[in-house]
């Protein structure tokens, strides 16, 4: 018993603390395939969506993994990219973005690109929507300069439509 | 002797109740001109005819993409190529019609700009539009006028629907980081810049408008966004720098409204990984589908740059019931490795 507790820890055990990558250069930008997070411990793919039948921003196939809005800009392009990513527990796993709540102003977002360069984002704001609000903030933006805005769930699970009540949108600004 | 004194203090008194109603009057006069409202003409925004559609119009064009590329959304003129074409979506590229047209209309636009009488002039030989002490910042609509030059420090906002026209007798300068912004109701549309001096826009400043400067070069340098045009017909522009980004508004469209219409009704586009409108390769551009001639969306006479679509919230939550099971198996394990000691203690003094 004592040893399937151990292996069941190990096995779902969330990832060690990833370091910060080493940025090589910010040149270009290419489809994004991979979001670091180092503070809090996201290190995932990143999967290309639309929208679905009702114009929701889809989501990522896998829970680990997070999805970029591929009808809006690349992060690094000027206006708002925005990337999504579940949250909650699913056969044991947490989510991707489980931590995203406690991201603070001036953490540090990674993307890597499909050419292998990595664009560096700072936290500017924490926000919290309800499930139904006006998203045009999150996905629009005219000051001509890139951002990056990542988006979970939170609040309250409601079981007949399936969702929780709010939405937590993290707003980023490309570092020059 | 008595009266003479008394006398000569009452005409003091008098000369000093003048001079204090002067003194009022003068000081209500001042003071009035400071806070009353700037009450200005109506300036208005000429037709730019074949030249609205160019980002950059000039006789020459220096640009190198080194070490980073430059963009032009808009249309690119010049007798004298550059050593690197921009990025972006150029309709007319080089000296083909309508190039000699649109330097025609550039003239006549420039003519008109600067038969408006002026609303506003500034007195002092070089100013700062950022730290005047007329208008801490912030313009409304009409035409400001300088003998000397003019430069932007840190912010200006332009505040409110109608044209704004800033004339300099000398240069017109951006500071490194500067930035020209909107205030609802204002458009890129609706901005000129009219100089008679070379104009330069520092790096990483944010720049709106139309510059035509009555006979002299524009330079736009490392990181700069400029939502306008840079016309100077036979003279030189420059982006010798890096990441600058020029996009000449469209505002020849309807007004778009700021906040989006009702959900729109579309099949699915997602799965399997493929990307929709990504584009292919890498690049600096933005592909979208459906979208206005610039490549970054279809843009409001506001002169923003909006999506081609705005989705609602994605649903990213898992059923919490999904986790309980494990949720209650970590849970009891912890409390079974947490109370074996306990247990083996309890055993050891019985």
């Amino acid at each position: 018993m004592l040893s399937s507790l151990v292996v069941f820890f190990i096995v779902y055990a969330k990832d060690p603390v990833v370091k910060a990558p080493e940025i090589l250069n910010n040149l270009g930008y290419g489809i994004p395939i991979r979001i670091r997070i180092p503070t809090i411990s996201v290190d995932a793919v990143v999967e290309s969506v639309g929208t679905t039948t009702k114009n929701e921003m889809d989501v990522p196939k896998e829970i680990i993994h997070a999805a970029w809005f591929n009808l809006g800009p690349r992060p690094g392009d000027f206006g708002s990219a925005v990337i999504d990513g579940h949250f909650g527990w699913k056969e044991g796993r947490s989510a991707v973005f489980d931590n995203l709540n406690k991201l603070k102003i001036g953490d540090k977002i990674y993307i890597e690109e499909e050419d292998g360069v990595i664009i560096s984002f700072t936290v500017r704001e924490l926000k919290t929507y309800s499930d139904k609000e006006n998203a045009y903030n999150v996905f629009n933006s005219s000051d001509n300069k890139a951002h990056l805005n990542l988006i979970t769930c939170g609040g309250v699970w409601n079981k007949a439509s399936k969702s929780y009540s709010n939405r937590i949108v993290v707003f980023a600004d490309k570092e020059i | 002797m008595r009266k003479n004194t008394i006398k000569n203090k009452q005409i003091n008194n008098m000369k000093n109740t003048n001079i204090n109603l002067n003194l009022a009057l003068l000081t209500l006069l001042i003071g009035f001109s400071f806070i009353s409202p700037n009450i200005l003409h109506a300036a208005t925004t000429p037709s730019l005819g074949d030249a609205s559609s160019y980002g950059v119009l000039s006789g020459t064009y220096v640009n190198t993409n080194v070490p980073l590329p430059t963009t032009i959304n808009g249309d690119v003129g010049f007798t004298t190529a550059p050593a690197v074409s921009p990025l972006g979506a150029h309709t007319n590229y080089g000296f083909a019609a309508p190039y000699a047209t649109a330097g025609t209309a550039q003239a006549a636009a420039l003519a008109n700009l600067n038969g408006q009488g002026c609303d506003f002039t500034f007195v002092a030989p070089a100013v700062d539009l950022s730290a005047t002490v007329e208008h801490s910042s912030t313009y409304s609509p009409g035409v400001y006028c300088n003998t000397g030059a003019l430069s932007v420090g840190t912010t200006i906002t332009l505040n409110g629907a109608g044209t704004y026209i800033f004339r300099s007798g000398g240069a017109l300068n951006t500071v490194t980081g500067s930035i020209v912004t909107l205030s609802p109701g204002a458009s890129a549309c609706d901005v000129f810049w009219t100089p008679n001096g070379a104009t330069t826009l520092n790096a990483n400043s944010t720049f709106i408008g139309t510059v035509i400067p009555v006979a002299q070069d524009i330079t736009v340098l490392d990181a700069t966004s400029w939502i306008g045009r840079a016309l100077t017909f036979g003279h030189v522009v420059t982006t010798p720098d890096a990441n600058v980004i020029i996009t000449a508004p469209n505002c020849s469209i309807p007004v778009i409204p700021v906040t989006p219409t009702p959900p729109i009704t579309v099949a699915s586009v997602s799965g399997g990984g493929a990307s929709m409108g990504g584009g292919g390769g890498g690049g600096f551009m933005p592909v979208y589908t459906g979208i206005g001639p610039t490549g970054y969306g279809a843009i409001s006479t506001q002169g923003q740059v909006l999506g081609a679509m705005t989705p609602s919230f994605p649903n990213t939550g898992l059923a919490p019931d999904g986790g309980t099971m494990w949720h209650t198996l970590v849970l009891a394990g912890a409390f079974l490795l947490l109370s074996i000691p306990v247990v083996v203690v309890l055993l050891g003094v019985l």
